[in-house]
């Protein structure tokens, strides 16, 4: 038995390459050799979008004999009904609190996003449970911090602590920009990350996951969806009278880039002595310059901070040039602080 | 040269400069905001007009602009007022970015703004309270963090546990149930039984045990009647014999007191031996001889004539008593003779003697078992009881309807195991109804009843089932304790309203703590590169006063008097060879003189692509020698690319300037 799981395609109205990106895995399950496809969890972007766009879907899902095992999301919790047709090869496990299913001698449990704590969702699990397929936050330490600022984290909180040994395998879903693999004794618990690049925070190559039940054993692997674009984020740091130097370090990264599926994002942040009008047109220079070879391409200076008028002063020059060589985490803490208090004393 | 008599507006003009271009207060003008001015600017072939919206270069402003700017009888380069010496008032005035304090005292207010004590490094009372603060909320939130997952695991393990308790309450209610229907159906069963125990029990009531024992006794009583009358025959049979033996012996006792045998012997005399003849014949021949010998021997004769006379007698003694022997034997061989015809088994005195010793001691012996006999037989009953017990049987054995006692000890041994049965049957029931009136049972056992449980249950798991209760009851409890502790401090000691909001708190605290330690890094290091900086500044400061167009080399060409000046304990001193003169002690003239050196020096190093000087007569108190020099000093500075305005009202002077060929313009 093997199955594909993903999750958070986001189907949206106008976001066509989302729906390709759906029909690129329909299409390829044979390919994978898999029996059934797993969506964790927001398939569609909100339950308007599922009204309009669920006669495609339902002529993509007709087009393989798969089966399509769906449950509802946040953001889709309201998409899925017994009366709504997705297909007859497509599953909705949508009751509450869970809703068991069997597949090929695989015993699987989806429980749907629902707004409850998630310890309510399983204390009548069954035994024994080969798949559990879950929408929402597992609050593992070792990651959650890096997400922990997006207000989607506050949806149905997963601890760890709650998943050992409740299956062999977790399909979870919800957290878009990456896949992560977690195993908590015997249980593995898996992300996928979402197979389309939705936002900026969607970084890396975009994958799913085949997983293969076999004689009591579990294998697992990411496959690339290779027409779904990603993005490639740098964070570069600027300081004051570095601003040429700093645009050469970002041609050569952008020159070193070869994959045209590539979405590019820089985040530039620091001390400009430029002022924004100077930075600005070095920015849109260098968008002009690379525009073509990306599928897009954003530089965000927002969190540099200009101070063309204060470096004008020769002690606050003098002290600027003072800090070079110092480690860039210090030296930019240094001015952090410096800069404002020097600025204050000019007003 | 702006040239104007009093109150042409020379001052009036410098205040709109000042204002204009260093952005004086217009509280510290004296004739208010300047009206109608424009100020044209040109440098590095750009032309700039003030007043404007926007000014696209910078011009200098605070003290730094008080050195390109002199007041009439004004030429003091800083702040007198705060300053505690002319050197800090220089390194004030220089290190001074804008209006605020210095950069050599900047680090105060960076480590202030940080949180840091200055002399110490450490953090100041307030910011320590506050990362203590933070670092306990830390403290207490990772806590928190590390305990809610394993809280909600323990939530998820109490609700399985809670069913699982549910669960088997059920199933020790189904065996409840079950035990007492199977209580209430043993009870009945037991109940019926009591009743066919009882019932065949009285069919036993004619078997009484008073019967047994009565009959028992009757049988003992005839057996022993029985057994009495045939003693008694042999009573009287024995007395018979014995009146027999006695008449016997009643017949020889007869015979021999009619012959006298009996007195006859006991007055015979004792058979005896008599003395030996031959002894006393030999004694008598002894004493003879003796007696004769006296006659020859000399031996006293009266001796052996008592001894003769002694021997003699005891012979005539003996024949005497051999006599008498001889007639007792006589008479006892006749009294033999006569014993015999009694008992002729003897065969001498002796035994006749004893045999009527024995016929005595025998007719006493006979007699006095006849007596015995003789009252045994009185005490045998009257054999007509017998006849009595008979009919008592007989009646008992209408009464039981049993033949034998054996059929009657059969019955009361079937009717003591019915009666121990019903007893055990009635103890069994009294114990399990708790009650010993037997007329209740029926009731209470009515009351019992239970219907059939629906499915069948193992009521010997109920201990199994008990225990496993208990044990989950207990988790439970401990879960519930612990959950209960957690939620409570959740909110009082956490102060947590959701788990993100605690996460994310803990994900932010954590970052401004480590944030702390970089900025504490970066305050101390931001103080190292100022002291570094206020080093440099000494070094430019000394570089003013000694350097190449220093002040120096302007204050001997403007003076012609002072080779040197150099700074000591922070102030100016002033060297005429090897005089010296603190600053304090030279003319107002001469210290306006020296002051206006060390600007341009100070200009020249601050400004060196070049710098303007606005003058506001300030050579007033300079004599004609010294202001025709200072006339040079600053034609030399402006034939050097800087630009010099001087306003005066006074004539001399301007003709100095005209003769150096400065521009005049006259108000």
């Amino acid at each position: 038995m093997r199955l594909i799981h993903t999750a958070d395609l986001h189907l949206k109205k106008g976001e066509k390459n989302r729906l390709e990106v759906l029909r690129w895995l329909i299409n390829n399950l044979e390919r994978f050799g898999a029996d059934a496809l797993i969506i964790a969890g927001d398939l569609f972007d909100n339950d308007t979008d599922a009204n309009i766009l669920r006669p495609e879907v339902r002529k993509i899902f007709q087009n393989t004999d798969a089966k399509v095992i769906i449950i509802p999301g946040n953001h889709d919790q309201h998409s899925y009904s017994y009366d709504y047709d997705y297909g007859e090869n497509v599953v909705q496990l949508i009751k509450t609190p869970f809703e068991s299913y069997q597949l090929a001698g695989i015993k699987m449990v989806g429980i749907p996003y629902q707004e409850k704590r998630f310890i309510e969702c399983i204390k009548d699990l069954p035994e024994e449970i080969d798949l559990l397929v879950a929408h929402g936050t597992l609050y593992d330490k070792t990651f959650i911090f890096n997400y922990i600022d997006d207000e989607e984290t506050r949806y149905m909180p997963v601890y760890p602590e709650s998943l050992s040994g409740l299956a062999r395998y977790i399909a979870l879903g919800h957290i878009h920009s990456r896949c992560i693999e977690k195993k908590y004794g015997d249980t593995f618990v898996v992300y996928p990350g979402s197979p389309s690049a939705l936002d900026i925070k969607c970084v890396g190559k975009r994958c799913v996951y085949l997983v293969e039940f076999r004689d009591g054993d579990l294998k697992m692997e990411t496959v690339e969806v290779e027409i779904s674009p990603y993005w490639v984020t740098r964070e570069f740091f600027l300081f004051p009278g570095a601003e040429a130097k700093l645009i050469d370090e970002i041609r050569e990264f952008l020159s070193g880039i070869k994959d045209k599926r590539v979405m590019v994002h820089l985040d530039i942040r620091g001390f400009s002595e430029e002022s924004d009008r100077n930075l600005k047109s070095r920015v849109e220079q260098l968008i002009r310059e690379f525009k073509g070879k990306f599928s897009d391409f954003r530089i965000d200076t927002d969190k540099v901070q200009s101070w063309s008028q204060l470096l004008e002063n020769r002690i606050v020059r003098n002290f600027v040039q003072k800090t070079e060589g110092i480690e860039f985490n210090l030296r930019m803490k240094i001015f952090e602080i410096t800069l404002p208090i020097f600025n204050k004393l000019l007003e | 040269m702006i040239y104007g008599l009093n109150e042409s507006g020379k001052t009036a003009l410098i205040e709109a400069l000042g204002w204009l271009l260093f952005r004086r207060s217009i509280k510290d003008l004296r004739y208010d905001r300047p009206l109608d001015i424009e100020i044209i600017i040109e440098d590095a072939g750009h032309t700039y007009s003030l007043p404007a919206k926007k000014i696209k270069f910078r011009l200098p402003v605070g003290n730094i602009a008080g050195l390109l700017y002199v007041r009439a009888s004004e030429s003091a380069v800083f702040d007198k007022k705060s300053q505690d010496s002319f050197w800090d008032s220089i390194k004030t005035m220089l290190g001074r970015i804008g209006k605020g304090i210095p950069f050599t005292k900047l680090d105060k207010k960076i480590f202030d703004e940080v949180g840091l004590q200055f002399k110490k490094k450490g953090w100041n009372e307030n910011k320590t309270r506050i990362i203590q603060q933070e670092r306990e909320r830390l403290r207490n939130l990772k806590d928190y963090l590390e305990q809610i997952g394993k809280i909600e695991d323990k939530e998820v393990c109490q609700s399985r546990l809670k069913d699982r308790y549910t669960f088997l309450k059920n199933r020790l209610s189904k065996i409840e149930m079950a035990k007492r229907y199977k209580n209430y159906k043993e009870l009945k069963n037991l109940y019926g039984l009591y009743l066919e125990t009882k019932s065949r029990y009285q069919d036993y009531d004619r078997y009484k045990y008073d019967y047994q024992t009565r009959w028992q006794k009757l049988l003992i009583e005839r057996e022993s009647l029985i057994k009495a009358e045939e003693n008694r025959k042999r009573t009287i049979e024995e007395i018979d014999v014995l009146k027999q033996e006695i008449d016997k012996l009643t017949e020889k006792d007869d015979m021999i007191s009619a012959q006298g045998l009996e007195e006859s012997i006991r007055t015979l005399p004792g058979k005896t031996e008599g003395w030996d003849i031959r002894y006393s014949g030999l004694i008598l021949s002894i004493t003879t001889i003796l007696f004769l010998i006296s006659f020859f021997l000399p031996i006293p004769k009266i001796i052996s004539i008592f001894l003769f006379l002694l021997g003699l007698a005891q012979f005539v003694f003996s024949l005497y008593q051999r006599k008498k022997v001889q007639d007792i034997d006589r008479q006892r061989s006749e009294l033999l003779d006569r014993a015999k015809a009694v008992f002729p088994e003897v065969d001498n005195l002796d035994q006749f003697y004893e045999k009527v010793r024995d016929l005595h001691e025998q007719r006493m012996k006979r007699e006095a078992m006849l007596q015995e006999k003789e009252r045994v037989l009185k005490l045998f009953g009257d054999p007509r009881d017998i006849d009595k017990i008979e009919n008592e049987i007989e009646e008992l054995r209408k009464k039981t309807g049993l033949a034998e006692i054996d059929d009657l000890d059969e019955k009361i041994r079937e009717k003591k195991l019915l009666d121990d049965k019903l007893a055990r049957i009635k103890a069994n029931i009294a114990e399990r109804l708790n009650e010993g009136d037997e007329n209740r049972w029926m009731r209470m056992i009515e009351s019992m009843k239970t219907e059939p449980p629906e499915e069948e249950v193992d009521v010997e798991q109920e201990d199994e089932v008990k225990a496993e209760i208990e044990r989950i009851g207990q988790r439970i409890q401990e879960m519930e304790r612990d959950i209960r502790v957690f939620r409570a401090v959740q909110k009082s000691t956490y102060n947590v309203t959701d788990d993100h909001s605690a996460f994310l708190e803990y994900h932010q605290l954590r970052k401004r703590l480590e944030d702390y330690d970089l900025e504490r890094q970066a305050a101390i290091k931001a103080r190292e590169i100022l002291i570094e900086m206020s080093s440099e500044l000494d070094q430019f400061i000394e570089d003013i006063i000694s350097g190449d167009e220093g002040l120096n080399r302007y204050f001997h060409l403007v003076t012609g008097r002072y080779d040197r000046v150099e700074v000591v304990d922070k102030d100016f001193v002033a060297y005429e060879k090897t005089r010296k003169f603190q600053i304090k002690g030279l003319s107002s003239g001469t210290r306006d003189q020296l002051l206006l050196c060390f600007r341009i020096a100070a200009l020249k190093r601050l400004y060196p692509q070049g710098f303007f000087l606005l003058l506001d007569d300030a050579f007033i108190f300079a004599d004609w020698v010294r202001r025709e020099k200072l006339v040079r000093l600053l034609k030399d500075c402006a034939d050097k690319g800087n630009q010099i305005i001087y306003l005066t009202s006074d004539n001399h002077t301007r003709d100095l300037f005209r003769q150096f060929g400065a521009r005049i313009t006259e108000l």
